[in-house]
């Protein structure tokens, strides 16, 4: 075995040219397809973080909350409910919110507004709102004052210190209303969220709502995204069916199917990539076994089985494949790498396109070993088909004849 | 030929006054439990399928134009209230210091998160003025016999529904049943009232119940507990004013 390694090592060396060729065309589609997929993996990242922000990963709510989230539909925020719902492992973080759509009126005029209520302290741990401050200051807990995005304030002509009013249905069809004192106006990346968000301090909205202790909804963060089904299952099990656990893909199905449709381009693009790519690898193994008719005839008549030379044409594609395939990782990671940690922002009307989507406007890529992986395993695949046909014109050798 | 013609309408009104005006009737019942001024306690319950909500009330009218009603409990909604001038809605909530005016579009929305709209509670006569009556036939409701009246809203009147259908009873001509029905001819709430009790002088229904089609376990029930019907109320009472101080 060692021997024919060695052999087809050299083999593969013999014509420098029409090797290096191959290996060429499977780096370039390796580095190509690698990096497409990472440019776009790091935006499916984006859009699944910006709709996570406001829902999180997973959310425990009361059974029948999502179906017309009805600020009827609430669930008593105690200890032992936190407690079962951390019992499950990978929960790293549980984020109450109680949230009710609203009138908001200033002096100037009024709008609907979503009047959400947050712990002030795991809800910035969760999704940074600190850091989307633009005037006045960040919430604490319990207080009377209310923190309202940008688009809000802007429609309301409201400015820090002056007073919001708010007017709805609290739970069980109380009269909700009350003023606050706004805060701090925050901008947040969610345009149509920008527009009608208002955050209040849980008890302070729970107050608001008649509602005292209750929440609409638990969101959870998770160590691990990729885990969030088993997650959620176990969620389920340990909670039973007064509550729902639904994860972030349920609760925004349209992400989801955005990535899917994306998905299935870029499947069919990188498809005609490797069909070129392949087709172009097959010609020159082909040729490679053609030529080399006669010198396969003396192999086997200086004692080499047939099952031995075959072994040597799959070892040659494989090496030179593999050899393809690392170096394209070679190339492609420090790439992916440095896109990653710097991630260009956009500005512009391309910008705008993202903001529209509330996804945050730039291009990042995202490393994914599995998608290094499934590249490989492609070229793989590849060679293997490729070399079929001088495994099948090895098999098919008549000595006698070819070393004429 | 004016004299045959003359003849002709007098003929005409002496046969329909000797039928039934369904309008006198409605107009009778809607006097029956009401007097020119007057105030009423009652307790609301919202009934929810899986949740129920009590308001006690205090309310004062006068005439077709003036209502005013003002929340008594629970304390938490205390001092809320509303005030009714012609078919205008304004609404006081103390804990924010105003008057909101209920507008127009609001019309068909839920009063107080119960199955009565805001119209219900505006449009005091609409049943007298908005409508045309024709008497469709005598029926049994809630145990007596009850004229039927068909109520079809004249063509300019602003009203939200499509036709109402009201149950009159014979004997004492007091509202029994009101159907609500949209413009496309489909129930959309039912009012029954029973209890009749002697209250401040009248005799009247005092539960009020309404509860909508099609949605289980939802309605709302009214109770009247006390009323004036001799009250004397000035027209200043019912002023944006005074609904700050109701309380």
């Amino acid at each position: 075995m060692n021997q024919l390694i060695k052999l087809a090592w050299k083999n593969i060396w013999r014509k420098k040219r029409r090797s290096v060729i191959a290996m060429l065309s499977v780096i370039f589609a390796v580095v190509i397809s690698i990096n497409f997929r990472s440019l776009q993996w790091g935006s499916y990242d984006k859009m699944i973080e910006a709709g996570a922000r406001n829902s999180g990963y997973l959310q425990v709510q009361g059974q029948d909350y999502w179906e017309d989230k009805s600020i009827n539909e609430l669930i008593e925020d105690n200890a032992n409910l936190r407690n079962r719902i951390s019992s499950v492992s990978q929960i790293s973080s549980i984020i109450p919110r109680l949230q009710n759509f609203s009138l908001a009126a200033s002096e100037s005029g009024s709008k609907g507004a979503l009047v959400i209520g947050i712990d002030p302290e795991s809800e910035n741990q969760y999704n940074k709102l600190i850091t989307r401050l633009l005037e006045g200051n960040y919430l604490s807990k319990n207080e009377n004052a209310v923190l309202i995005a940008e688009g809000l304030s802007n429609y309301l002509q409201l400015n820090v210190n002056d007073t919001l009013v708010l007017v709805s249905q609290g739970y069980h069809a109380s009269i909700a209303a009350g003023k606050y004192p706004i805060k701090g106006i925050v901008k947040l990346p969610n345009p149509q969220m920008n527009r009608i968000t208002a955050y209040l301090p849980l008890s302070t909205a729970q107050a608001f709502n008649s509602a005292d202790g209750m929440v609409n909804a638990f969101m959870l963060n998770v160590s691990d995204r990729t885990k969030v089904e088993a997650i959620q299952s176990q969620l389920q099990d340990e909670l039973g069916p007064a509550y729902t656990v639904m994860r972030w893909d349920e609760m925004h199905p349209e992400i989801q199917q955005s990535i899917n449709t994306d998905t299935t381009i870029a499947t069919l693009l990188l498809s005609a990539l490797y069909l070129i790519v392949g087709f172009g690898i097959m010609g020159t193994i082909v040729m490679m076994a053609l030529e080399r008719k006669r010198e396969f005839g003396m192999l086997q008549a200086i004692g080499l089985q047939k099952s031995q030379i075959q072994t040597l044409v799959l070892l040659e594609s494989l090496i030179l494949g593999m050899i393809g395939v690392i170096l394209a990782w070679l190339i492609a990671f420090p790439i992916v790498n440095f896109m990653h940690n710097n991630p260009i922002p956009l500005t512009g009307e391309g910008a705008k396109s993202f903001e529209a989507m509330g996804v945050e406007p730039v291009i990042q890529f995202a490393i994914k070993p599995q998608l290094f992986g499934l590249m490989g395993l492609i070229i793989f695949l590849i060679m293997l088909v490729a070399s079929s046909f001088p495994l099948t014109m090895v098999r098919k050798l008549k000595m006698s004849e070819v070393i004429k | 030929m004016i004299f045959f013609l003359l003849i002709t309408c007098t003929a005409y009104s002496l046969t329909t006054a000797q039928e039934i005006d369904p309008k006198s009737l409605v107009e009778k019942a809607y006097y029956n439990e009401r007097s020119e001024a007057y105030t009423l306690d009652m307790t609301i319950e919202v009934i929810r399928p899986k949740w129920s909500r009590a308001l006690t009330t205090r309310t004062w009218a006068k005439g077709f134009k003036y209502g005013m009603m003002v929340i008594t409990a629970p304390a938490k909604d205390e001092g809320v209230s509303f005030m009714r001038l012609g078919s205008e809605g304004w609404n006081f909530l103390p804990s924010i210091e105003r008057i909101v005016k209920i507008s127009p579009s609001q019309m068909a929305q839920s009063w107080m998160g119960s199955d009565y709209t805001n119209e219900d509670l505006l449009k005091e006569a609409s049943i007298l003025n908005d409508y045309t009556h024709k008497l469709v036939g005598e029926e049994n409701a809630d145990g007596t016999i009850c004229y039927k009246i068909e109520a079809t809203p004249k063509s300019d009147a602003a009203v939200i529904w499509g036709k109402k259908i009201v149950w009159i009873g014979k004997e004492d001509l007091l509202e029994r049943k009101v159907e609500n029905y949209d413009e496309l001819g489909s129930l959309i709430s039912t009012l029954i009232k029973t209890e009749i009790k002697e209250i401040g002088g009248k005799s009247i229904a005092t539960t009020l119940t309404i509860t909508p089609n099609n949605k289980n376990g939802y309605r709302t029930v009214v109770t009247i507990l006390d009323g004036d019907f001799k009250k004397e109320i000035g027209d200043y009472f019912f002023s944006k004013e005074n609904m700050r101080q109701l309380n």
